[in-house]
Parts: C-alpha cells; structure tokens; sequence
C-alpha cells in the first residue's frame, strides 16, 4: 500500500471508529498495524505493533493558557475518569496525538498515524483514538492515592529505563527521608507519579533511605500480592500512597 | 435555605400559598454533610503535627475547639451524617482527585448527601512555576480553566444530589500573603521548611511584593469566576440544588468577608509547615465562614464573627 493510500484508509478508519463511539456503540478492537507504528510520535524504542493498543477517549477542554507565547498548554479532562492534565506545544498525548497548536480557548491535536487534526474549544469535547504502549499502563493512578502496578511490565521499565533519580537524606517535620532529584522520564519512579523535589519519608513504615530507593524499585517489579506504601511529601502535603502489586 | 426563604416570605406577603412558589427546591432538612477539598479540608498539620487530622479540619471536625461545620449542623440535627472525599494535594483543576473527580465520588456514594462543603484551589495556585520576567502570572492556570474545572464538578452534583440539596462553595484563600505570614512567624524556620517541601514555591520564593499581588490579583479572578460559576448552576439546577459561596469580593474592596479575601495571620499557620491553618485560629475561622455561608448563617455575619 502506498503511503497515501494508507493514509486515507486511516482516516476513514478513525472517523468510522469515531462515530461508532459517539453514537454510544462499543469500541471493536483496533489493530495497531506497523504503518501506524512508524507515524507514532512518539514511539516505544524498537517496540513492535502487538506491544501497541488503542482506546477511544472523551476529552474536555478545560481551557488554554498563554496563547501565542512561549509558554502557551492547554488542559485536558478524560471524562471517564476526570483525570485532567496541562499540555504544552508539541506534548504528545498518548504516542499518537500532538498537541499541534494553542490558540485563546482552543488547542488543536494532531493524530500522528492519520495526520488528521482535530480541533477542541475550552468547555467542548472531544472523542478520540489514544495509542499506547503497553508500558504506558503498567502503573494506574486511581485517585485517592491509590495506584495499581503490573509487577511484570515494571520488571521491562526497569531494565530499560532504571530507577529515574538519586536522591539526598533529609530530615522533615523531624522525620528522616530523601529529597528526589530530577526524575528521568518513563523510569520506574516517574511511572509510579513521583517528581523531582518529592520527600520521601517512609517506605512501608519504615524511614526512607537513599539505598532503598533500589529496593522500592525492586520490589514494584515483582509480584507477590502485596501493596507497597510510601509516604510522600509533596508541596507541604503528606500523602499516603499505596501501590497494589499486580 | 436563603432562597427558599425569600421565596417564602414573598409567598406569604401577597398572600398566595407557599406551595405555588414556583420551581423552589423544597428545602429539605440537612441529614447527610460530604465535603471536597485538600489538606485544607483533611486538618492537616492542624494540631502542629505533620499528618492528617481530619477530626480537627473545619467541615468535618469532631474537635470542640475548632466547631465545625458538622459539629454545627449536628448540634441543630442530631442525626446528621457525614461522609468526606477530600484529599490532601487535591486541586480544584489537576490530577486525579479534582472537583470532577470528587464530585464523582460523592455520587457514587450509597447514600447521598443533601449538604456539600467544597474547598478547594489552593494547590492550583501552589504547584505552578514561577512565571516570567515581566509576567508572575504566566505560568498560572486561565480563569477559564479554573471555571471550567468548577462547573464540571457543579455539574456533577447539581445531576445526582437529591432534590432539595445544598452546595457550599468557598472562595480560595489569597496564598500570595503566605509569604507575609510565614515572615512574620519566623524568617529562618519558614523559609528553611518552604524551600526543603517546596511549599507554595510561586509565592514563597517571590521576593517582590509586586509580584506576589499579581498573583493575589489571579487569585481574585478565580474567586469572581467561582461566583459567577455557582450563580450559574444554581440557574441551571434551581428546584433540585441550591448551590451558594461566601465570597462578597476581593481582600481590597471587601476584607474579611469571605475566606478569599481574609489574610491569613502568622499565629493561624502550622508551625510545621507555615502554610497550612491551625485549629483553634485557621480551622475556626474558616468554620465559622463556612457555617455563615449557608443556609443557616448570614453573609454578613463573616466579617463582623468570623474573620475580625
């Protein structure tokens, strides 16, 4: 199949794929074929389509800020969940949709495996096709501080991209604990939602160290039914975060 | 309920009955208090210890000392309840515990609940970045985002409470006067914990005073954009929910009349962390606001009890 061939038939696929979801009927699985793979924008290192899987996704636009200058994003609801995140100018959503363009009260996606470009304005939705990487899921926020891990997939994020940050003791509230450096992208600590400047005060109830940071790491990649505990200062804030091994 | 009330009284005045008060939510006695918010909302560090202390947080406290929401409407319906989904680090707009996300939680609650208590925003403010040279503001969310995170919520409740609810929506507090607080407290201590927990660092590490007001003046913005967003859902759900908030105007044009337009003291912050409010000066205040804001107190009352 030529290239452009390819691409109409993909648009077409998507909008049908589309309309099906918005008329409320249920989403047939999508077959991430290597022609998509390649249009990926941001694809999984030598990953190949089986790893890939897509699903339809309700996004509200709360709104945008700073059109037109350096700094311009524009946040986004998934209406499943409510889960709401701020996109700068070429954030990838996903690995396929690339947020193209922010103008006052609307951000413009481009789905790279179809080149179509979907327009959003601040309070509408919209219904879209998010391909992900199997990777992307292996840990689920759940709100509430409550996540769940998929032991097997963390043990491939950490063989490939490590535990993500050094870190510093330091002591809080006269508790003892680390401070996170920065915090490599798609790593074992950034998939399980840390940040660098995240405290780091106890481990499963004991005073967190710099060298179990390792073993945290470990320990989320292999399962054996238990949940791991950590708490976590951010901005001043305890929170208690629980990790379910799966 | 203050509307309800009015349209009573009106009723009575031209002498019709009170059952052809048109499209009024019945005002249903108050069984059953949730509330959504943050650390705020959870009693954090209220007692000048680190941790949660929700029984020492302004809505659902159980401490005589800081009088609480519930404790008030317990006091007037013994049988009322209560069942909270705040969350410390919560926003109003980010994550995955926003309004919309606890608005969603409180209507999946078995039993749902005919008062909510919102307070939230805060940590909207607090994780944003330090803006750019000529603009401190830059990096902070739109006040169209910000509504739009609100009305998500509204929506979700003005949709699954039941008829005859209400929901009290509280301004946010001016964080840019944190800084002031957290000086006056102790220079040394205050900087030295916001700098290691990264505590409000947009405002905490602002040295400019004209700057840390172009924050306020955001702030501002939000709490106009959260009246003008709970008037609005209170249009669209008039006779199934009243939706009410304290605020009355900014700190300049209107102090003390609302939680957003109080500043916070240097006594009313945890000495944990000089940020998070205290429970006998912070959590009270607040209670009291909180109390005056719905149907039982009076707007008027918050500046002249609550927030002298």
């Amino acid at each position: 199949m030529s290239k452009s061939k390819w691409t109409l038939s993909a648009v077409f696929g998507l909008s049908i794929m589309t309309l099906a979801a918005c008329a409320g009927g249920e989403q047939a699985p999508l077959e991430i074929t290597s022609q998509q793979v390649a249009a990926l924008s941001l694809p999984e290192p030598g990953a190949r389509p089986s790893e890939y899987h897509s699903r339809d996704v309700n996004f509200r636009l709360f709104g945008t800020q700073g059109a037109g200058t350096e700094s311009a994003s524009a946040t986004l609801a998934d209406t499943a969940t409510w889960a709401t995140e701020t996109y700068a100018v070429g954030a990838v959503l996903g690995r396929n949709l690339q947020v193209a363009a922010v103008r006052e009260g609307e951000v413009e996606l481009l789905d790279t495996t179809t080149q179509l470009r979907r327009i959003v304005r601040a309070g509408d939705e919209l219904r879209v096709s998010l391909i992900e990487h199997e990777l992307d899921r292996v840990a689920l926020d759940h709100g509430n501080h409550q996540w769940s891990v998929k032991a097997q997939g963390m043990a491939k994020v950490a063989q490939r991209y490590g535990v993500g940050a050094t870190a510093t003791a330091i002591e809080y509230a006269g508790l003892p604990g680390i401070k996170l450096s920065a915090v490599r992208r798609n790593s074992v600590l950034s998939r399980l939602g840390l940040v660098e400047g995240d405290l780091l005060l106890s481990y499963n109830g004991q005073a967190m160290t710099v060298s179990a940071l390792t073993a945290l790491a470990t320990e989320v990649a292999q399962q054996h039914s238990q949940v791991v505990q950590l708490t976590i200062v951010r901005g001043g804030s305890f929170m208690e975060t629980s990790y379910v091994i799966e | 309920m203050r509307k309800r009330s009015t349209q009573l009284l009106l009723a009575a005045l031209v002498g019709l009955p009170v059952l052809a008060a048109p499209s009024a939510a019945r005002a249903a006695d108050p069984q059953k208090l949730s509330g959504m918010g943050d650390s705020i909302s959870q009693g954090f560090s209220a007692n000048n210890l680190p941790f949660d202390h929700p029984d020492l947080a302004f809505g659902q406290g159980t401490d005589a000392g800081v009088n609480s929401l519930y404790t008030r409407y317990k006091a007037k319906f013994p049988a009322m309840t209560k069942e909270f989904v705040s969350v410390t680090g919560a926003q109003m707009v980010g994550g995955s515990n926003n309004a919309a996300a606890q608005a969603s939680r409180i209507c999946a609650q078995a039993v749902k609940p005919n008062r909510v208590v919102i307070e939230l925003g805060g940590n909207d403010v607090c994780n944003r970045s330090k803006g750019s040279a000529t603009d401190a503001t830059s990096n902070m969310l739109s006040v169209t985002t910000y509504r739009n995170g609100l009305k998500a919520a509204l929506d979700l409740l003005g949709g699954c409470l039941p008829t005859g609810s209400q929901v009290l929506v509280l301004s946010m507090p001016r964080v840019d006067y944190l800084h002031e607080a957290g000086n006056a407290k102790s220079v040394f201590l205050c900087n030295s914990v916001w700098s290691l927990a990264g505590i409000c660092r947009i405002v905490t590490a602002e040295s400019n005073a004209g700057r840390r007001r172009q924050i306020g003046a955001r702030v501002d913005q939000y709490n106009e954009g959260l009246k003008e967003e709970v008037l609005a859902a209170d249009a669209r759900y008039t006779g199934k929910v009243d939706f009410v908030t304290d605020w009355q105007g900014s700190l300049t044009t209107s102090p003390n009349t609302s939680v957003g337009s109080y500043q916070f003291k240097s006594d009313e912050i945890s000495t944990v962390d000089c940020f998070h409010p205290h429970k006998t000066s912070g959590q009270r205040k607040l209670a009291c606001a909180a109390w005056e804001a719905s149907e039982y107190g009076s707007l008027s009352n918050i500046s002249t009890t609550c927030l002298k």
